[in-house]
């Protein structure tokens, strides 16, 4: 993951055809190093790509890079439209099981901050748990049916769950065989090209993190994680990280994976693991 | 297809020899701006080329900054002939191994003949 700083020198050398851009991404996702030093490498590449960015301002997303686009942020923020699904979740989060119990029962403190540590690897299934499998597992325990991954009902109850870990910090944990090769295979993913355009998630949130693909500036992989479920104008709703990825894999030309399939919790454990350390936000608002 | 384009570049010599060099010189560069302007309308189509997306190119508007700004890279001195730069095109893989741009022919993004227009566009820019 050396590497990953030779990119940052790379890339601001911008030669002849872009020679200088010949990163082996491949190699680069598949170098094992660990999580702890992945990491770093990744939070110091950012470093020296924005030295004057400090981490807390990555929760901002696209919005960092640009002040006239910040300030519509804030403007549209007053009123942010993805509060609406915040109090459907809260009324859902409220309304008490027929066996008298809420959601509430099935977590530590009443649910407060402990979406800041989800994604979390299950060491007794060998599985990444993301928010909404837990929300689902709490409700089976309680004897209701699952909710449809994806469901408005879901997304909804998931914003509630989340803001409940508003203002902390984001913390998972990658502990363990297990966790560390579900993290590994996250990242390998992350790094892997992919589709008929042949890009990889790498090649634009962390190659080129605050340029312009057309009118819209590309947000870097740090912070990514803290504000879903979030509010996209371009959604015209309040939706899920995973559901993003589906979107990416459709603009690249691949073929978008199940919500909630191993390979997007995968890549999920992965992506919030980089973000730890910076403040969750939800339900954020985006272009 | 290098042969079949042989046999064209012979047909047209032949009948630029027949007519008379004139008319052939007055006829080619009005071809030529006809490929050159569906070549741009392929770069600015965001369901094409979309070159614009990564690439300033001159006149473009909201034009992305991720590759090299194609109005000032010197493609000419880059690429040397044209038919390079639609090799290139076809698999920018294939020329700088692992480059961040997609491969136009061989993930069938456009056909050849499309690739082409696109590189007689490019060739005619400044750089």
């Amino acid at each position: 993951m050396k590497k990953l700083l030779i990119v940052a020198a790379a890339i601001s050398l911008v030669g002849i055809a872009g020679s200088a851009e010949a990163i082996d991404w491949w190699n680069l996702g598949n170098t094992k190093v660990g999580p702890e030093q992945t990491l770093k490498d990744f939070h110091q590449y950012f470093k020296e790509q924005f030295p004057k960015m400090s981490l807390q301002k990555y929760a901002l997303g696209s919005y960092a890079f640009s002040p006239e686009m910040y300030q519509q942020y804030q403007q549209a923020i007053q009123f942010n439209p993805g509060d609406l699904t915040l109090s459907q979740g809260k009324a859902a989060w409220q309304k008490k099981f027929p066996d008298g119990k809420t959601y509430a029962s099935c977590f530590k403190d009443g649910g407060k901050g402990v979406a800041a540590s989800y994604p979390y690897f299950n060491n007794k299934t060998g599985q990444v748990v993301t928010t909404q499998m837990r929300l689902n597992s709490c409700r089976v325990e309680n004897h209701l049916q699952p909710l449809k991954y994806g469901s408005g009902s879901m997304i909804a109850l998931d914003t509630y769950f989340t803001s409940l870990s508003n203002g902390m910090p984001v913390d998972i944990k990658v502990q363990g065989q297990g966790a560390v090769k579900a993290f590994e295979e996250g990242k390998a993913n992350y790094f892997m090209k992919r589709g008929q355009l042949n890009f990889s998630c790498a090649t634009c949130h962390v190659a080129y993190a605050g340029k312009y693909l057309r009118a819209q500036i590309i947000s870097p992989l740090l912070g990514q994680s803290a504000h879903y479920p979030t509010y996209r104008a371009a959604w015209g709703a309040v939706n899920t990280f995973e559901k993003r990825f589906q979107g990416c894999d459709k603009k690249v030309g691949a073929m978008p994976q199940k919500l909630e399939s191993v390979n997007y919790r995968n890549l999920e454990y992965f992506m919030s693991y980089i973000s730890n350390g910076i403040k969750i936000n939800v339900p954020g608002y985006r272009p | 297809m290098k042969t079949s384009k042989l046999v064209v570049i012979a047909v047209i010599t032949c009948a630029a020899g027949f007519i008379g060099f004139e008319t052939a010189a007055v006829a080619a560069p009005m071809t030529n701006a006809q490929n050159i302007a569906a070549g741009k309308s392929i770069a600015f189509n965001r369901t094409q080329g979309n070159c614009l997306a990564c690439h300033v190119l001159p006149g473009g508007k909201m034009a992305g900054d991720v590759g090299p700004d194609l109005a000032v890279l010197p493609l000419k001195a880059i690429f040397k002939t044209k038919e390079k730069l639609v090799d290139f095109l076809y698999d920018p893989e294939k020329v700088i191994p692992h480059i961040n741009m997609p491969q136009f022919g061989k993930n069938k993004v456009l056909t050849h003949h499309q690739m082409e227009l696109v590189a007689d566009y490019l060739w005619s820019l400044k750089g």
